[in-house]
């Protein structure tokens, strides 16, 4: 049983053809034909149903070609190379279609940062060089002295 | 395996210049067991959209510009796409020319590339992208039948 379309003018038409008249004008024939139906427009007579044979033919040309660039271009077992590879090259198109935030000029641009220079400050491993080298000064000094003391009293 | 949803939606992102949904996807494919299917989607769209660009009867040096312009844009440095390499993938689509001596890395890296390219320049809406991805499906899922 074939379906009738909604909403359209049906007519049986002499020698096993169906038709519709559509709202805009043209008119849709259908021909039984074994199990197929053949659907065409009046207006499109010229072109015929597709045959059977040009069916297979289609099927066999698309057949064809599927294969042709399977064998070309699908190597199941070299999956993996083929798929890092694929990730790389993608890579490489995001980052010229979509540039990463952090190459915008604000971030490329140098910050120089000025701020007053600070007074070295005095801590505790500088007093103990200070007393350390005064002390040591002033034994010399000491030493020098009590030197040219005793020179002084041989003479 | 038929290719899966989540692999036509990475491939999607990928080509509306979508790249934060891209990587979402594209990790949840390398962490899939079976990447079989994502291969085949992209090498069948490779395949679709150079047919869709290119025939049998077009001149040589067609092809030749063609690469030419894509590393102008995405090879600066001029070390990811072989020039010869991506000429003959084209033009292996429709031709009888071989590409069994290149290697899968490089044809992997070259597909992806062009395939950018050549969709990129066909300025597709929304709804001749799901029509050329329909397409890259079903030859992808001829080749894992």
């Amino acid at each position: 049983m074939r379906p009738r379309p909604a909403g359209r003018e049906h007519r049986r038409i002499p020698g096993g053809e169906d038709a519709w008249d559509l709202p805009d004008g043209r008119q849709i024939r259908v021909h039984l034909d074994g199990d197929h139906d053949w659907m065409h427009s009046a207006a499109d007579s010229t072109a015929g149903p597709p045959t059977g044979e040009e069916l297979l033919s289609l099927e066999d040309e698309e057949a064809s070609r599927s294969e042709k660039l399977r064998s070309k271009f699908f190597e199941k077992e070299n999956c993996e190379n083929f798929l890092d590879a694929e990730k790389e090259g993608a890579k490489i198109v995001q980052e010229v279609l979509s540039p990463p935030q952090h190459t915008s000029a604000h971030t490329l641009t140098p910050m120089v940062e000025i701020s007053p220079t600070q007074p070295p400050h005095a801590d505790a491993g500088d007093a103990l060089t200070g007393i350390t080298v005064f002390a040591l000064l002033s034994a010399e000094a000491v030493r020098s002295a009590a030197k040219h003391w005793r020179a002084l009293e041989r003479t | 395996m038929p290719v899966t949803s989540d692999q036509v939606a990475a491939l999607r992102s990928y080509l509306s210049g979508d790249f934060s949904d891209y990587e979402q996807h594209r990790s949840q494919i390398d962490q899939s067991p079976d990447r079989t299917g994502y291969m085949a989607l992209v090498s069948a769209a490779f395949c679709e959209a150079v047919e869709r660009r290119f025939t049998r009867q077009d001149p040589p040096d067609r092809v030749i510009e063609f690469v030419a312009d894509v590393r102008a844009q995405f090879d600066r440095d001029g070390s990811q796409i072989d020039p010869r390499a991506a000429e003959r993938m084209i033009r292996a689509v429709y031709s009888d020319e071989p590409v069994d001596d290149l290697d899968s890395a490089t044809k992997g890296r070259t597909q992806i590339i062009l395939l950018a390219a050549l969709i990129n320049s066909e300025r597709l809406d929304e709804a001749g992208l799901d029509a050329f991805l329909a397409a890259a499906s079903k030859l992808a899922n001829q080749w894992l039948a």
